[in-house]
């Protein structure tokens, strides 16, 4: 359901597997015990591992969820324009939640990376193959209250592309013992292809979709 | 842990069972015409047979039995107009791992406007702060759905909650994806605004062995 390998400008995503990346080869950029993995994936819902087996079980479930079609976890590699071809920039998934129609992308890249506009690359990417080809109605993005950066980087993101800041939700994810609240920002397909300046490459519904006039 | 009914002012909400609940009372309220425009804006629809309402009510036993959710048949209480009537159903479904509750509701249309919804929504709430130390309540509404709002920003509002914004794509149910208006009260708002007198009693059946606590002062 999903494409094997993506390609954009600088990069190359590459459906993670097994057969993609050495188990070893990926636990030391996402092990306990590197100060940048902790730095890298404070904010996030996965990692850092502990052990190889924390990393290993992680790409199983990748796997599994790939093939069970509710998530499409992808390796990111630098590609040709970029130096150092072949090496690991990241890991980003889709969460599909198909009957609400929706989406949600977690990223994680490793910091050298950070900073380049690498983000919005493969980031557009996802969204084509969430909005254009799974033909999903909204893309949703979530953090934890306290995840500052994150936040910031999601307000960009939607306000780049007439999104929606939707609000803060109360007791909303366990984690870490105690449940958190969760800021909730959205983009429909419709904002995303008009801010993108696609609009007739949209199917004709989407085309005829009035936006709301209030919400 | 759930209390077997609970008694507001004017409603009596009992347990949602084979033995408070008639399957064909249930089917042919919910099949009336007459509550047609009930089923809008919420994840409820009429049952296509009574064999589908008598499931319903084994799957509320079984919600119960599991604790995932207390579900009560409304009824306005003895003394009040249509006393005993079939007013509609309500429950506390609870998220232990995030220690909330979402509390949701379903009247028929001659019970609209009475103030019904807020009452059972006290009920509730005495249920889940009280009783069971939930930290938040939520609950939503369609973006569209205004009588809901109504009720709700009303009983947010005196309970010191908050709206914490519209929740694009949020729900699906039947063919739909709705974005739902949501709000929250927390435990600590609750304890700044409830009244002493609430006018709220649980109570429990004996059988049930919620009076355990009790038991030792016997």
């Amino acid at each position: 359901m999903f494409p094997e390998r993506i390609e954009t400008d600088r990069l190359v995503l590459e459906r993670l597997s097994r057969d993609a990346v050495g188990i070893l080869d990926l636990h030391r950029h996402l092990a306990a015990d590197n100060d940048n993995a902790r730095e890298e994936l404070q904010y996030l819902p996965w990692g850092p591992f502990e052990t190889p087996m924390g990393t290993r079980e992680w790409i199983l479930e990748a796997e599994r969820r790939w093939d069970d079609g509710d998530r499409a976890t992808y390796l990111l590699r630098a590609g040709e324009n970029l130096e150092g071809p072949g090496d690991l920039v990241g890991v980003s998934y889709l969460d599909l939640f198909w009957e609400r129609r929706a989406g949600e992308m977690v990223v994680w890249t490793r910091k050298p990376y950070w900073g380049r506009g690498l983000l919005v690359e493969f980031a557009m990417e996802l969204h084509d193959l969430a909005f254009l080809d799974l033909d999903l109605e909204m893309m949703i993005a979530e953090c934890f209250e306290e995840a500052e950066p994150l936040r910031e980087r999601y307000e960009t993101y939607v306000e780049s592309f007439d999104g929606h800041y939707d609000g803060l939700l109360r007791n909303q994810v366990p984690a870490d013992g105690e449940v958190k609240n969760v800021h909730r920002f959205t983009l429909s397909r419709e904002e995303y292809l008009r801010t993108t300046g696609r609009l007739d490459e949209a199917s004709e519904d989407a085309a005829q979709t009035p936006t709301p006039e209030a919400d | 842990m759930f209390p077997a009914a609970i008694e507001t002012n004017r409603l009596r909400l009992e347990r949602f069972d084979h033995e408070h609940v008639d399957p064909f009372e249930l089917y042919e309220v919910t099949t009336d015409p007459e509550n047609e425009t009930v089923w809008r804006y919420v994840p409820w629809e009429p049952y296509e047979t009574v064999h589908d309402a008598a499931e319903y009510v084994d799957d509320a036993v079984e919600r119960w039995e599991d604790a995932e959710a207390a579900e009560y048949v409304v009824r306005p209480r003895q003394g009040a107009a249509e006393a005993g009537g079939f007013a509609g159903v309500t429950l506390l479904d609870l998220d232990w791992d995030r220690r909330s509750g979402q509390l949701a509701i379903w009247l028929a249309r001659p019970f609209w406007g009475r103030g019904y919804s807020a009452e059972r929504a006290t009920a509730l709430l005495a249920l889940a702060f009280d009783r069971l130390d939930l930290e938040v309540v939520e609950v939503t509404h369609n973006v569209e759905n205004d009588t809901s709002r109504q009720a709700i920003e009303k009983y947010v509002e005196r309970f010191g909650g908050r709206r914490e914004g519209v929740l694009r794509n949020y729900v699906a149910y039947g063919d739909t994806v709705s974005d739902e208006v949501r709000y929250t009260i927390s435990r600590d708002e609750w304890r700044a605004n409830r009244p002493e007198d609430l006018g709220v009693e649980l109570i429990d059946d004996p059988a049930d062995g919620n009076d355990e606590r009790r038991g030792g002062n016997r």
